[in-house]
């Protein structure tokens, strides 16, 4: 097989060329591959109030997703939801192993449909080697163009679906189609398209070998109870046999040494060695050697999930301790997160003080701090808000102009004065809360802090 | 398989492994790469903050200049000081004492 040895990106290694394989775990990747494209190609098309339901508004700096219109300020909510995604991936790490890898990685499920495309133009696993080695005959360059076109459309169709969840897609749509594309939206569905190509249809399990982070450290979440992918050394030597024999007359175990499970791997792994940095966790070996024993009647399962201390032979516990902290942990930052979305007001003040001077006394008997306050207006609707200030004896605001009216989604920076009668408060800084309310919506409200400076 | 692997390039099982590139030219790769990342994420922090029209007007620049082109100013700026964080620390670790420094290849 040397000579198959192909230019690949990094270490010199050999041309993969996966067997198809039929059962649970296959089923189960399929149908993963499909919601997740499903839902990436069809999300951008839905449609709520009148607006496109998942957009992210770059030049606007606003996100809208469905019912929510998210500002910069919100920003709070999206690293929450961050930690959520980074506990739930030590969740299943813990659990079983690189679930994410096998199943929702988006690198696997695009090799996927890479590789069916593949499939389908080319033939499975031993005639697309054939076809490789084979002389460029009329066939194969006919083959090998219809793969080309099929991955270049559907690249292309990935980056303008890309593109589109940043730009209105049926604006985006109309503008391929009257090609009058802006200079960002073409340079991004190009980029985006040439990175699904480059990273789907040649890097595959290079980058998963070479340029992830995650499958460098996913293994110091493991511990002894997590299932794992693994071989079951205990069920005997391997070797070949006549069909029918009793393999404990020949001294061999279950394993006929048939190379199924190694001819299946997407990354070209022997499992039966243990478990390696390489396996993605896609159980294809799993598939294919049940299938096998199904054939020699033997019991399934010589590759299966199981934890290692199972396959020491000791008792071992998927529901621990630590599933149940991370479970409750998830609980709880899930929950926080909604109740905080549900309890979240619509409007926003920044007070910001003027520079140039720390105090005025502009009028007898009063000392005068001079802001500047930004409403912002995160409603659907246009409100009339009122300021007052508290916190300090004494103490009276006036805005410029006296009514702010701030338009649907729009930021309104009004003047404001606040004072405070000489001598009500001790010299030094001192904390004053602003408070903003819609006149026609009392629970439209926020209270911001503010230094006032005495002399 | 023309070039002998360099002894630190081991497999699982301690055979040599050989490469296509050089392994300047994987460094290289490999700066590349992890600075991307981490420029990428240091991007969506910034502006997640920081309007870049408040910056533009901050800094009165004689060119006029939209968001979009402040986020990739904005983008290639961090990709260059992660670039050059990670190209001193592989420097450091291939010129540490006692090590001879790479093949010049």
């Amino acid at each position: 097989m040397a000579e198959a040895a192909s230019k690949s990106l990094y270490a010199a290694q050999e041309k993969i060329y996966p067997r198809e394989i039929d059962g649970v775990f296959a089923r189960l990747r399929v149908a993963a591959m499909l919601l997740l494209l499903g839902a990436y190609y069809g999300a951008a098309w839905l449609k709520w109030d009148g607006r496109q339901a998942l957009l992210f508004d770059l030049p606007a700096r606003k996100f809208y997703v469905f019912g929510l219109v998210l500002w910069p300020q919100d920003f709070f909510f999206l690293s929450w939801l961050l930690i959520i995604a980074a506990l739930s991936l030590f969740f299943f790490t813990a659990l079983a192993g690189r679930l994410w890898c096998g199943y929702a990685c988006p690198q696997t499920v695009w090799t996927e449909a890479f590789l069916w495309m593949e499939w389908l133009t080319e033939g499975k696993g031993a005639a697309r080697r054939k076809l490789d080695r084979g002389p460029w005959t009329g066939t194969k360059m006919w083959r090998k163009s219809l793969k080309q076109a099929l991955w270049i459309v559907f690249s292309l169709w990935t980056g303008f679906t890309f593109v589109g969840y940043f730009t209105p897609i049926r604006e985006l749509g109309h503008e391929v189609l009257t090609w009058s594309l802006g200079g960002w939206e073409t340079f991004w569905i190009f980029f985006y398209g040439f990175a699904t190509y480059g990273n789907a249809g040649f890097m595959r399990e290079q980058v998963c070998k070479y340029m992830c982070p995650y499958a460098r450290f996913q293994s110091a979440m493991f511990d002894r109870d997590t299932l794992i992918i693994s071989y079951d050394t205990a069920r005997g030597e391997r070797g070949s046999r006549p069909r029918g024999e009793d393999p404990k007359a020949r001294n061999l175990g279950h394993c006929i040494d048939c190379r199924m499970c190694v001819q299946v791997c997407p990354t070209g792994i022997d499992i039966r060695k243990g478990l390696q940095y390489e396996c993605i966790a896609c159980a294809a070996c799993i598939d294919a050697c049940d299938g096998v024993m199904d054939k020699m009647s033997y019991p399934r399962g010589l590759i299966r999930y199981s934890t290692q201390r199972a396959m020491e032979g000791q008792s071992t516990r998927i529901l621990r301790p630590r599933m149940f902290v991370y479970v409750t942990l998830l609980t709880v930052l899930c929950g926080g997160l909604l109740t905080a979305l549900y309890l979240r007001t619509p409007v926003a003040l920044d007070v910001i003080r003027d520079r140039n001077a720390l105090y005025r006394e502009s009028r007898p008997g009063f000392i005068e701090n001079v802001y500047s306050l930004r409403v912002i207006n995160k409603d659907q609707r246009s409100h009339i808000y009122n300021v007052s200030v508290a916190g300090l004896p004494t103490v009276s605001i006036e805005t410029d102009p006296a009514t702010i009216e701030v338009g649907a989604g729009e930021v309104y920076a009004v003047a404001a004065r606040v004072l405070v009668e000489d001598g009500a408060v001790g010299s030094g800084g001192h904390d004053v809360l602003f408070t903003l309310t819609a006149t026609d919506a009392p629970q439209l409200t926020t209270t911001e802090r503010g230094r006032f400076f005495t002399p | 398989m023309d070039r002998p692997a360099e002894p630190q390039d081991r497999d699982d099982d301690g055979q040599d492994v050989a490469h296509e590139l050089s392994r300047r030219q994987r460094d290289v790769f490999v700066i590349g790469w992890c600075s991307f990342l981490t420029a990428a994420v240091g991007t969506m922090l910034l502006f997640a903050w920081v309007d870049p029209l408040d910056l533009y007007d901050a800094a009165e620049l004689p060119l006029p200049m939209d968001r979009m082109t402040g986020y990739a100013i904005g983008f290639f700026f961090l990709w260059l000081l992660t670039a050059v964080s990670a190209t001193l620390t592989v420097y450091l670790i291939r010129t540490r004492h006692g090590h001879p420094p790479p093949p010049q290849d």
